[in-house]
């Protein structure tokens, strides 16, 4: 504003130029206004995403609004690159997010936005998200191909166990190996199988099993549960270390209807570790049947082998007798002849 | 073991399967393959009879086998 316009404002308005702000001063205003007030920094936002926008610079720009609402209230979002990188799930229209940031104004726009700093998903359907987006991506790089599954041997040496000792689920497991197969080897790790370490656990436990050159199969279990307290086994980390197992691995999680990412991933999926138990070693009494069995047609094939050479045998003497008797007639008829003429 | 295990059945099923054709010239050479096929078996009872039930615990800290007083019983 020039000195010239604001003595002319006054003279024809009686406005006083003190009274008077400019843009940029109104900008500046606001921008500390909403700056200095603590209701609106780092303050934590529920919404439903819409409308994102992902360009290539690598900021993430999204509106949200108040979930199932048909007001058309929105508040514009801001999620620089340098915040979004530490996202642990891919940002959808339509999903219910909390999200922790402050209001910062954009003096280009005379607009506000809110910059974001953190975006936790919310709801069952935050975490069947989460849980679907890691499942596609695995499933794309191959991780859960059928080609890339180990067998499962018939009669295991030694068994690498990683479970918890504390669990139900041990208990189920050695239940069914002493009624199947009472004199099995196990190297047994334990671990915990739910919580913020649980995953790393398991993932050193299966890194320490695969040292050992004499075990023969492994089995991850652990009893039922709420789906939070499977949430371990829907690490990526642990699905990588799983599918780069060189031992094959069996899964025995939760109850018959949980599906996990290891359970994808695995060699063998099982709904419960007492399945897993008995997927992993043999009956023994069915193996001893077996080999009775075999035994017994082995006698009867044998013995079948004789019978057949014998009767062979006969045939080929009865043959000779025939064929002795034919000559006899035939020297007989021929003498005959002869003494007749 | 198991390999072992697993070979021996599927030579005595092999055995099985030649004296039902009648692969054998003469009645010696099939009674040494029958005698081959009863010892193939008695080996795989003694591999499962062989095996003796052992639980051992591996510490997730150093990766060694805990000893024996600090390990889970069952």
């Amino acid at each position: 504003m020039t000195k010239e316009s604001l003595e002319k404002i006054k003279e024809v308005y009686g406005i006083d130029s003190k009274n008077i702000l400019t843009v940029s001063q109104v900008s500046e205003y606001i921008k500390n206004r909403l700056t200095d007030d603590l209701k609106l920094n780092q303050i934590y936002v529920l919404g439903e995403i819409t409308n994102i926008s992902k360009p290539d610079s690598g900021h993430i720009y999204f509106d949200i609004k108040d979930k199932n609402s048909l007001s058309y209230n929105l508040l514009s979002c801001v999620f620089f690159r340098e915040d979004n990188k530490k996202l642990s799930f891919k940002i959808e229209n339509g999903l219910e997010v909390l999200i922790f940031g402050s209001i910062i104004t954009y003096e280009k726009k005379s607009s506000y936005q809110l910059r974001v700093s953190l975006v936790l998903p919310i709801g069952e359907g935050a975490f069947y998200l989460k849980f679907k987006q890691l499942k596609e991506k695995l499933s794309k790089e191959g991780l859960f191909d059928e080609e890339h599954k180990k067998e499962i041997p018939l009669l295991p040496g030694c068994i690498g166990l990683i479970t918890s000792k504390t669990g139900s689920a041990i208990k189920d497991i050695f239940k069914v190996l002493k009624n199947r197969f009472p004199n099995i080897n196990i190297k047994l790790i334990s671990t915990s199988t739910q919580g913020d370490n649980a995953s790393k656990e398991i993932i050193r436990a299966i890194n320490m099993l695969n040292r050992f050159e004499y075990i023969d199969v492994i089995i991850i279990a652990r009893g039922g549960g709420a789906t939070e307290d499977l949430m371990c086994f829907n690490d990526e980390e642990l699905a990588r270390t799983i599918f780069k197992s060189k031992i094959p691995i069996i899964t025995g999680i939760g109850h018959e209807t949980d599906y996990t990412i290891a359970d994808f991933v695995a060699d063998k999926r099982t709904p419960t570790p007492s399945i897993a138990a008995k997927i992993a070693v043999p009956n023994k009494q069915e193996l001893v049947e077996r080999i009775n069995s075999l035994r017994n047609e082995l006698k009867k094939s044998f013995d079948n082998f004789i019978e057949s050479k014998q009767k062979e045998k006969e045939i080929k003497g009865y043959k000779i007798i025939i064929l002795v008797i034919i000559i006899i007639i035939v020297l007989y008829l021929i003498i005959k002849s002869f003494i007749g003429h | 073991m198991q390999e072992k295990f697993e070979k021996n059945l599927r030579k005595v099923e092999e055995i099985i399967k030649e004296l039902d054709n009648f692969n054998f010239e003469d009645i010696i050479k099939a009674k040494h393959k029958f005698n081959d096929g009863n010892r193939l078996l008695d080996e795989c009872i003694d591999i499962i009879n062989k095996k003796e039930f052992k639980l051992d615990e591996i510490s997730l800290v150093t990766g060694k086998i805990l000893s024996r007083d600090k390990q889970i019983k069952f």
